[in-house]
């Protein structure tokens, strides 16, 4: 599948992560982010521009909190999901 | 011990005066200084008992309460404290343990696993029977090790010895910057003086335990009467969060790094909504550049006192200037003027003091200075050099720092003299990176520039050459060295080539590889 056609809330969120951390770094939708090495205040950074990129919007600044950028999962259902709905601009 | 130094005391002298005052605050749970000297006092006794004379004691403890006590108690019963980043990958964990070696090993107890082939097995230490507070908010949350084989080090006692912070060293292995009674004891004085803290002040923790600034948070705060709030490190991470936490607990005093300071700006509600409580921002580790500092300072009650910090782990805060319309009118801000009591000069190649003005490397002699590197006399004396000034003999730190210093004593940072760079104010000996590179099997050579964005700041740049048939990957070259090293010093980019160029005599070129940009 290419990036660009990458439309799954989870998926996408998953590229992006595999992205910043490495294609190697085992995730999934319930990986807790703040325990894989790495993801640090960097690797959020990028990860939150490589979401913007993908979702051409720049997200709410207070979307950018632990408790949703806690699993991969949570920022599917909580950010980008809606995102891609269009029930958060 | 002067005391004027002893900041045990002057804590326990705060609480005694202050007993019902709030002193730390963490997620919803606040401890009065009642609670924490009793803790502390508790602390340093079976501490006492457990750790022979020139000893050490390894915390590798998560932000929290525990982890203040435990500094406060190691500093009252006399046994140097070595600060160890839990989140640093288990080799670098383990080589800072080989060099301190330290007699007890005290970890979060929820990280326990992250330490295999440790003991942990003497609850007995953290007495959990003795007392509700003990019981409460210490012993449920740590575990201990004692390390039988340990044989500490004469510089302990010999040296008078608080605490040690590792650094990146050169070749491959973190160096343990000694810091004496005297030097803490003198530099939580000053800054006491220069950036007063009293009852009523809430003062922001942010900066991980095992760097050099919270120093001034935990010390100046817990001997002044303050309330001080741990930052945790999931806060940490989250621009949005950080401006959250320093606005829903009224936090009045903050001291950060130029970049976390910057990503709230950028990140959070702070320049819609400002921070009305925040009284004092200071800032150390990197330039804080003029554009950016204007956002920052735009955006704070207009009475807000903000201040550029200067000094590497082995001197402390040396330099500092107010930052103001006339610190930033030449488009750069200086570091400053020296500290009372501690002369800072350029020398020249030579090794010569400078009559000012002039250019040089920048030297620190003075009470805040460090007496060396722990089991490495050859690194403390290649940074030291003996100097006659007004008629006396000093010892001088060299800090490989560049600067410019004024006729009247200002000092404007320049550049550095050696392949030491900032990351997010993180010290990274680029020889460091470089050698865990190399250590990968199919890596023959390497060479690690820094680079710069104006969005993600510092970071660094890996240039490497492969053995013939390597099939090794970026990916698996940054998974390689993040097992080896803390996360700010791996690579954010990777480059494979044939092989890297080489100057006329041999050496990498650099040059060639860009950098810096």
């Amino acid at each position: 599948m290419s990036s660009q056609a990458t439309t799954e809330p989870l998926a996408l969120v998953l590229e992006v992560l595999h992205a910043v951390l490495g294609a190697d770094v085992p995730l999934a939708a319930d990986t807790e982010l703040l325990e894989v090495r790495g993801f640090d205040s960097m690797a959020l950074a990028a990860l939150v521009d490589g979401l913007e990129d993908r979702l051409g919007m720049r997200l709410a600044d207070e979307l950018i909190v632990p408790d949703v950028f806690a699993t991969p999962g949570l920022i599917a259902g909580r950010l980008v999901g809606p995102a891609l709905s269009g029930e958060v601009s | 011990m002067n005391p004027e130094h002893d900041i045990a005391r002057k804590f326990l002298d705060v609480a005694g005066s202050l007993p019902e005052a709030p002193a730390l605050g963490h997620g919803s749970l606040t401890l009065a200084y009642r609670e924490v000297a009793a803790l502390v006092e508790q602390y340093a006794g079976s501490l006492g008992r457990a750790v022979p004379a020139g000893h050490c004691v390894a915390l590798s403890v998560r932000k929290s309460p525990p982890a203040i006590v435990l500094m406060l108690a190691c500093l009252l019963a006399r046994i140097p404290y070595v600060p160890i980043d839990p989140s640093a990958p288990l080799m670098r964990r383990r080589q800072i343990l080989t060099d301190a070696d330290p007699a007890l090993l005290l970890v979060s107890a929820r990280t326990v696993e992250n330490w295999p082939g440790e003991q942990f097995d003497t609850a007995d230490i953290l007495e959990p029977g003795r007392g509700d507070l003990a019981a409460r908010y210490m012993a449920p949350h740590l575990a201990v090790a004692r390390r039988r084989d340990a044989v500490g080090s004469a510089a302990f006692t010999e040296q008078d010895i608080a605490y040690l912070l590792y650094t990146s060293g050169s070749t491959g292995t973190p160096k343990g910057v000694l810091i004496s009674v005297t030097n803490a004891g003198y530099f939580v004085d000053w800054a006491s003086r220069a950036f007063p803290l009293g009852r009523g002040d809430q003062q922001a923790q942010h900066a991980p335990l095992h760097f050099d600034l919270p120093v001034y948070d935990v010390f100046v705060a817990l001997t002044s009467g303050a309330c001080l709030h741990l930052m945790d490190e999931r806060t940490v991470l989250f621009p949005a969060a950080v401006y959250r936490f320093l606005r829903e607990r009224g936090i009045t005093a903050a001291y950060a790094v130029p970049s976390a300071l910057n990503a709230m700006v950028r990140r959070s509600a702070f320049r819609r909504e400002g921070l009305p409580a925040l009284r004092r921002v200071l800032y150390a580790g990197e330039e804080y550049h003029v554009p950016q500092l204007r956002e920052l300072m735009a955006a704070l009650p207009e009475a807000t006192e903000v201040a550029n910090l200067y000094g590497p782990v082995e001197t402390n805060v040396v330099t500092w200037t107010a930052v103001d319309a006339r610190a930033m009118a030449a488009g750069r801000v200086p570091i400053g003027r020296a500290v009372p009591g501690t002369e800072v000069r350029v020398v020249s190649e030579a090794g010569a003091l400078l009559s000012c003005p002039a250019d040089g490397e920048l030297v620190v002699s003075g009470p805040s200075v460090s007496p060396g590197y722990l089991n490495d006399p050859q690194r403390t004396s290649q940074t030291r050099m003996r100097a006659v000034a007004d008629g006396s003999e000093s010892v001088y730190y060299r800090t490989g720092d560049f600067a410019r210093i004024d006729d009247d004593g200002m000092v404007h940072l320049q550049g550095r003299r050696d392949g030491m760079v900032k990351i997010r104010g993180f010290r990274v000996e680029l020889g460091d990176v470089e050698a865990a590179l190399t250590a990968h099997p199919e890596i023959v050579q390497a060479a690690v520039l820094p680079i710069s964005s104006p969005d993600a700041g510092p970071s660094l740049a890996a240039h490497v050459a492969a053995a013939p048939g390597a099939q090794l990957t970026p990916a698996a070259l940054r998974e390689w060295v993040g097992e080896r090293l803390p996360s700010y010093m791996v690579p954010a980019e990777v480059t494979f080539h044939e092989q890297l160029p080489l100057t006329s005599t041999g050496k990498i070129a650099r040059s060639a590889l860009g950098g810096a940009r």
